[in-house]
């Protein structure tokens, strides 16, 4: 019991300091002062974070260790999952500290919130229940709702809760339909003895894929994946800037999760051809996102139909999960690398948007002589973005791309032309920021105000942007650690 | 052949040769002519009790009139409701309007398939494993019934009365079920007959080993929650005369409001039945050595005190205002009952 | 015996298990019957206050599929939840609506021409499926359901049902933070 309470320990530290946060922001009500409500969220999720990392490198973690019966995986995908909520949730608070600065909002419970998030994603990345999959599913959606929600002034803001909630209803109806049936053909809802189920008795294969593709609705819709992807322009583009990074970043990163580990460990490819889905869905996926992303002018939306195009490629290196044992490690590397990528964006959106007043594109004009450090720093975070060299980017790219071509799968090289020919288009839209900030001549040129905490957050996001790359060999052999823990088919 | 319904319907059966396989759905069709009758029986002279009580709080005489100390007004009553003429209004919106008399009337009559009179399975319709939860969950339909009618009838009063009705019941439904959670987890079982079973036996040969003896508290909030429940005084602000004219039936006439007026009698049995059930042993005696007397009169007659009570409340306290209401429900009586239940955890893991 | 009555008794199913077929049948076509045609009405009746009555009618009838299906505690729970607590924080969101109980408003919109053939389309696939696969039946345990219901969520489901009541916590704030009118000298 002591050993599955350690187990179990980033949980409860969330879990009591969320409950916690909410008394804290209630003690803390002036807006002067020390920042309890901020400075206590941080330390929770530091705290947290601690046994993750210790059951990470320690080795108490193996492949196949789950406590509970089996409906809580104790491994190296779990904890890796962890970790990117855990430090993402960081990072969001530290945007969150600078974007809600001028606005009222009801702070202690915002950052209580937060909390229940990460809470949310970290039980969701070692559930191997269906139950738990649902529950974790729904508690992370709540939440994400409300805080899709918290401009309650703001029209838009209500818009995006409003879409989010009917979207996600109706998605994880469907879902839980689709387990239904599963928990039907097989009489059990864990996901290991789903495997052993079908090992012994091949279901009907009609109903499986049916069943799968329901599934695939509800975890399509967290991870934004075409054709369940209509909410997340309006709701990125409604929801506060940090709770939009949060939801671009530990939000799809809890929807790869679940789909890695139910794929993974609960329908072998032997009994339903998954990859062949999921390889059309990225296709899917990648094209339309990035095709969408080239018209819009609002960053905010660009960056809704980027992270669109970014989960097409990660669905590609989930399709080559089933034929090459590096295609997991190279997916994990290119969630590590997107999030610090795809935070430091949101950090700059945020830090520029609230002080320009705007999110359209054609207001950064000039921003290279208003903001230099910050337009130099988002130039990086688009050629991540994007995949060039010499970004984290690149290599998590790099990566995917190696393990679809080494599986020598010709359907995969296929896929993978068409992942390159979108990272050509992406550069487009990628670079038009870039060319507004550097070349277009700005309306206005005084200066914009850069906070400390919003220079450290750039700085780091920036930092690990490149670190990423240049410094890789601790990243990928994390990566390798990570996945050398999780028991696939 | 005992002799339980069963048995007797079985041997006249055998008598008239009639098949076999009828006997059951005999004794289900008889069973429940039994338990209207008694319902109707009850409700007759609790109306009259409650006027009689309420007389003598109140320093009057009461109905005296027709028959024996006025023994038949309720009677004379009921067939003055029953030839009134039945009214819908021109706006009212019809089928609800006809059909919410019947969704109150219905649950607050299924729940005596479970109570138990006396003892051994002859004196309870049906003794379902899920008693109690069975008692809760239909209790829980009247409330449709009540917001229907009081929409239906289109008429503001009723309108908020059906809106004090929705708030009141959801507040009071949680601290309900709350309070009798801990009977429950000291019987071990949610059958009504179970739960009374458990209760048998006495401390030291003289004190009954009732619940309430652990639940003093449980047994309260169950009282005041049930009252609320059943809106009853001081809780029926849905029907506050004073301020709504009669609430949610305001507009209701004959047969409709006898059925209302069934019902809301019929629960006011029903309460006083399940809190006996719950923590007073049912129909255990109060010593073993008075166990001559009949299960059924035990019952009965514990039922009947509660019944005393609750007119007692009624006629003494003032009706309380819709935000006591509800920051009493919410913010006493729910802590209350959660403590509550954490205590009986403590009391059974020790025992 | 062909028609044994006995087993009318819906409630005592989970105890005795002795139904035949043909009465099992019919109180479950009766049964699917009320729920069906209750849930069409609730999509196709124009007063939204009617609609929400035949839902009460629906949730009604899945509780009694699951008595048909012996799982008595699940059945009243389902009365519970759905009929004594949502339905009733329906009705009150609807009065609280303003002016939206009285309205008679179609529920459908020019779009129906598309959704009809697609829904139907889902619908016969689903069916198909759904017949035409052998489902391993595993057959219902005998007794009460509640004390297996309550031991699995103490043990082998604790964390589930741990988890659940923060979900209900976040829900609890979230609706008060939504619904809560924020007043001009509002800290923070």
């Amino acid at each position: 019991m002591n050993f599955s309470l350690f187990y179990l320990s980033p949980e409860l530290i969330l879990a009591l300091g969320g409950i916690a946060a909410l008394f804290v922001g209630l003690a803390s009500k002036s807006r002067k002062g020390f920042p309890w409500p901020e400075v206590f969220c941080l330390l929770v999720l530091a705290a947290a974070l601690v046994p993750t990392i210790a059951m990470l490198t320690m080795g108490r973690v193996t492949s196949g260790t789950s406590i509970f019966g089996g409906i809580f995986a104790v491994d190296g995908l779990a904890m890796f999952f962890k970790i990117v909520a855990l430090i993402s949730t960081g990072i969001v608070t530290l945007i969150s500290t600078d974007f809600f600065r001028r606005i009222r909002f009801h702070r202690g419970e915002y950052y209580a919130l937060l909390i229940f998030a990460t809470l949310a994603i970290t039980t969701l990345a070692a559930s191997a229940d269906l139950i738990m999959i649902y529950l974790t599913l729904e508690f992370l959606s709540l939440t994400s709702y409300i805080l899709a929600g918290y401009l309650k002034q703001d029209t838009k803001s209500n818009e995006a809760a409003v879409k989010y909630f009917l979207y996600g209803s109706i998605a994880s109806a469907v879902m839980i339909y689709g387990m239904s049936l599963i928990y039907g053909l097989t009489g059990t809802t864990n996901i290991v003895e789903i495997a052993s189920t079908f090992k012994v008795n091949p279901a009907s294969y009609s109903l499986l894929y049916l069943a799968v593709v329901m599934l695939l609705a509800g975890f399509g819709y967290k991870i934004a994946m075409v054709p369940f992807h209509q909410w997340s322009p309006d709701v990125y583009e409604g929801a506060p800037t940090p709770v939009t990074a949060f939801l671009s970043v530990g939000s799809k990163a809890a929807g790869f999760a679940v789909l890695i580990r139910v794929f993974a460990t609960g329908i072998s490819t032997a009994i339903l051809d998954w990859a062949g889905l999921i390889m059309v869905l990225s296709a899917v996926t990648m094209t339309v996102g990035n095709l969408v992303a080239i018209p819009q002018t609002n960053i905010k939306r660009m960056l809704a139909y980027s992270s669109i195009g970014q989960a097409g490629y990660l669905l590609l290196g989930v399709a080559a999960m089933a034929y090459s044992s590096i295609a997991l490690p190279s997916v994990l590397l290119y969630i590590f690398a997107y999030t610090f990528t795809n935070l430091g964006a949101f950090a700059v959106v945020s830090m520029i948007s609230t002080r320009i007043k705007s999110d359209y594109i054609r207001d950064y004009a000039g921003l290279i002589r208003r903001a230099p450090a910050a337009a130099v720093a988002m130039v990086f975070f688009m050629l991540s973005l994007a995949g060039i060299p010499p970004t984290a980017g690149f290599l998590g790219k790099f990566y995917i791309f190696a393990a679809a071509i080494q599986s020598g799968n010709s359907w995969l090289l296929a896929l993978t032309i068409v992942a390159i020919i979108n990272t050509i288009i992406s550069v487009y839209y990628y670079m038009n920021v870039v060319r507004y900030m550097f070349f277009v001549k700005a309306k206005r040129i005084e200066p914009i105000e850069q906070p400390g905490i919003m220079n450290f957050v750039i700085g780091m996001t920036f930092a690990m942007t490149i670190i990423i790359l240049v410094y890789a060999g601790p990243f990928i052999s994390m990566a390798h650690i990570s996945s050398g823990m999780f028991k696939g088919i | 052949m005992s002799l339980t319904l069963t048995g007797i319907i079985k041997l006249v059966f055998g008598w008239l040769h009639i098949p076999e396989f009828l006997v059951q759905p005999t004794v289900m069709i008889v069973a429940a002519a039994i338990i209207l009758g008694f319902i109707l029986l009850v409700v007759l002279y609790l109306v009259y009790g409650l006027r009689k009580v309420m007389g003598w709080i109140q320093a009057r005489i009461g109905p005296n009139r027709v028959g024996w100390e006025g023994l038949a007004q309720t009677i004379a009553d009921a067939l003055k409701l029953l030839t009134k003429e039945d009214i819908i209004p021109k706006n009212a919106d019809k089928w609800p309007f006809i059909i919410a008399p019947i969704i109150v009337f219905v649950p607050a009559y299924m729940v005596y398939l479970v109570i138990p009179f006396g003892k051994g399975n002859g004196w309870v319709v049906q003794d379902l494993n899920i008693g109690i939860l069975y008692v809760v969950a239909v209790l829980a339909i009247p409330t449709i019934g009540i917001i229907t009618a009081g929409w239906s009838s289109n008429n503001k009063w009723s309108l908020l009365g059906a809106f004090r009705a929705a708030a009141q019941i959801i507040s009071y439904d949680i601290p309900l079920v709350l309070a009798m959670v801990p009977a429950v987890m000291l019987a071990g079982t949610l059958s009504t007959q179970g739960i009374v079973n458990a209760q048998q036996g006495t401390w030291f040969g003289i004190f009954p080993r009732w619940f309430i003896v652990s639940q003093g508290v449980g047994f309260i909030i169950y009282l005041l929650a049930a009252l609320a429940e059943s809106n009853m005084t001081p809780f029926d602000i849905m029907e506050a005369e004073s301020e709504l004219v009669a609430g949610f039936n305001t507009e209701y006439s004959g047969m409709k409001f006898a059925l209302f007026f069934l019902a809301e009698f019929a629960s006011m049995f029903t309460v006083s039945a399940i809190a006996v059930t719950l923590f007073f042993g049912g129909w255990l005696p109060i010593h073993p050595s008075l166990s001559f007397i009949p299960p059924v009169i035990w019952f009965l007659g514990k039922a009947a005190v509660f019944i005393f009570v609750i007119m007692w409340i009624r006629s003494t306290l003032p009706r309380v205002r819709v935000d006591q209401l509800m920051s009493f429900g919410w913010k006493v009586l729910i802590p209350v009952a959660l403590l509550n239940i954490a205590w009986t955890g403590l009391l059974v893991i020790l025992a | 015996m062909p028609f044994d009555l006995h087993s009318i008794n819906l409630f005592d199913m989970g105890k005795q298990f002795v139904f035949t077929l043909t009465l099992q049948k019919i109180s479950f076509l009766a049964v699917a019957f009320m729920t069906f045609a209750s849930a069409v009405a609730v999509v196709t009746m124009k007063n939204i206050f009617h609609s929400l009555l035949f839902l009460v009618l629906t949730f009604l009838g899945v509780a009694g599929i699951y008595l048909l299906l012996s799982a008595d505690f699940l059945a009243a729970v389902q009365v519970l939840v759905y009929i004594g607590a949502i339905t009733v924080l329906i009705m009150f969101a609807l009065m609280l609506t303003s002016k939206l109980m009285a309205k008679r408003v179609s529920q459908t919109m020019e779009q129906w021409i598309v959704a009809l053939p697609v829904t139907l389309g889902i619908l016969v696939v689903l069916i198909r499926l759904v017949v035409l696969n052998p489902w391993g039946m595993k057959a219902a345990p005998a007794g009460p359901t509640t004390g297996i219901i309550g031991t699995s969520l103490m043990t082998k489901y604790l964390l589930p049902f741990e988890l659940a009541s923060i979900v209900l916590l976040v829900a609890v704030v979230g609706a008060i933070l939504l619904a809560k009118e924020d007043k001009s000298d509002d800290p923070s």
